[in-house]
């Protein structure tokens, strides 16, 4: 008599080649152990024979085992699956993010870069805007007549005499109106 | 200080306020209440934003308050017949300047006036001999009482200022005005030389009601 004799919940092949039996029984314990055995002629292999676990319900427990495993394992792929699938889609989701954060990255470095260009202009180049403007608008009646009108409220026109004030009303370009202020200076 | 021109119509005054700019070094304007000198004209867009009479005024008076002064025509009629209320402000601001203005017939300068209004204003100044001239007008009598009611207003004006210097309008020529203000400055203008009098085909009627608005005249045919 074997350990599991009597005991015996299924026992089944455990190769391709029908040579190793493996077989579930409960012990005293009403635990679920796994005995293994050879096919053969040995005491064990007697013994669940004799439990009328002939070759055919063998074949019927292997197919059982592997239809309830395979379960598993699919149930254990999937699971693995998805949580491969979640790990990918939140790895693409950090790559997609990633990326996003690299674009505006490189933006705000462009966008740096024009700033630190727009100041190496400025600092490099003088602003010429003003003069520019006396250049094309010099003898502009409009413009010219603005100046003398900014010229004769400076305080420095103001204290002066009646003759500094009248060649500023009688100048024919702003720049003869600068050089009038600019003697007074 | 500085010259202004307060006068009517027809009366020689732009020949004497181009005078009386180039005495103050060209710093002035000509009618600067006219619109020609509002926001909306396209002859000092550049220059000036004014949208109003008290706009205007406002800026006459700043620059005089910082010591900067401008020759510039004044018809005060024209002004102050929409805007009586500012009267008192233009009164004010003329004090202190050499105020000028001249006499003429107001009959002869009425009929100038009207002889520009039928030829709508072609040739308002002999500024280089070019003048339109036509052989016959008519004069507008309806027009007649606004024109008598204007020269009325710039003559009551003109009695509360102090007046610097009356010009007499057959005076005013361009050896006279070079000897008043001392300068050899000559803008080559030159009389109309016009006769209205014998062109306008109306003359008669005209004559009775201009007498008739301006004095009060009870002799008209038709009153």
């Amino acid at each position: 008599m074997a350990e599991f004799s009597g005991a015996v919940e299924t026992a089944y092949y455990m190769n391709e080649d029908y040579t190793l039996i493996e077989i579930v029984y409960k012990n005293s314990n009403d635990e679920l152990i796994k005995y293994m055995i050879e096919v053969g002629d040995n005491a064990d292999y007697k013994a669940l024979v004799a439990e009328g676990y002939n070759e055919e319900k063998l074949v019927e427990g292997t197919s059982e085992y592997k239809r309830v495993h395979g379960r598993t394992f699919g149930e254990l792929v999937n699971t693995q699956a998805q949580s491969l699938a979640e790990e990918m889609l939140g790895m693409r989701f950090l790559m997609e993010r990633k990326e996003l954060l690299d674009k505006e990255t490189q933006e705000k470095e462009n966008q740096l870069l024009s700033l630190d260009q727009d100041v190496k202009l400025r600092t490099n180049k003088v602003d010429h805007t003003v003069y520019d403007f006396i250049r094309d608008n010099n003898e502009s009646k409009e413009e010219l007549f603005k100046f003398k009108l900014w010229a004769l409220e400076q305080e420095i026109v103001k204290k002066s005499d009646k003759s500094i004030k009248s060649s500023i009303r009688k100048a024919n370009r702003i720049s003869q109106g600068i050089a009038i202020l600019d003697d007074l200076i | 200080m500085t010259y202004q021109v307060i006068a009517s119509h027809r009366t020689g005054s732009s020949l004497l306020n181009r005078y009386c700019i180039n005495d103050n070094d060209d710093f002035g304007f000509h009618e600067f209440f006219l619109s020609s000198y509002d926001i909306n004209s396209n002859w000092h867009k550049r220059l000036f934003l004014f949208c109003s009479v008290e706009e205007k005024l406002e800026f006459l008076e700043y620059y005089k308050s910082k010591d900067i002064h401008f020759s510039w025509k004044f018809f005060p009629a024209q002004v102050l017949i929409d805007n009586p209320e500012i009267e008192y402000r233009i009164i004010k601001y003329f004090q202190g300047y050499k105020n000028l203005t001249i006499v003429r017939d107001p009959w002869e300068s009425s009929l100038s006036l009207s002889y520009q209004s039928y030829t709508e204003w072609k040739t308002s100044h002999n500024y280089n001999g070019d003048v339109y001239d036509v052989d016959e007008y008519e004069i507008d009598l309806n027009k007649i009482p606004h024109l008598v009611k204007t020269w009325k207003m710039n003559r009551d004006f003109l009695s509360k200022i102090n007046i610097h210097h009356t010009f007499e309008y057959k005076n005013l020529t361009i050896n006279n005005l070079k000897k008043y203000f001392n300068t050899q400055f000559d803008p080559g203008w030159k009389p109309m030389g016009l006769d209205y009098s014998n062109k306008a085909i109306n003359l008669k009627e005209a004559k009775e009601i201009f007498d008739y608005e301006m004095y009060g005249s009870r002799n008209r045919d038709y009153n």
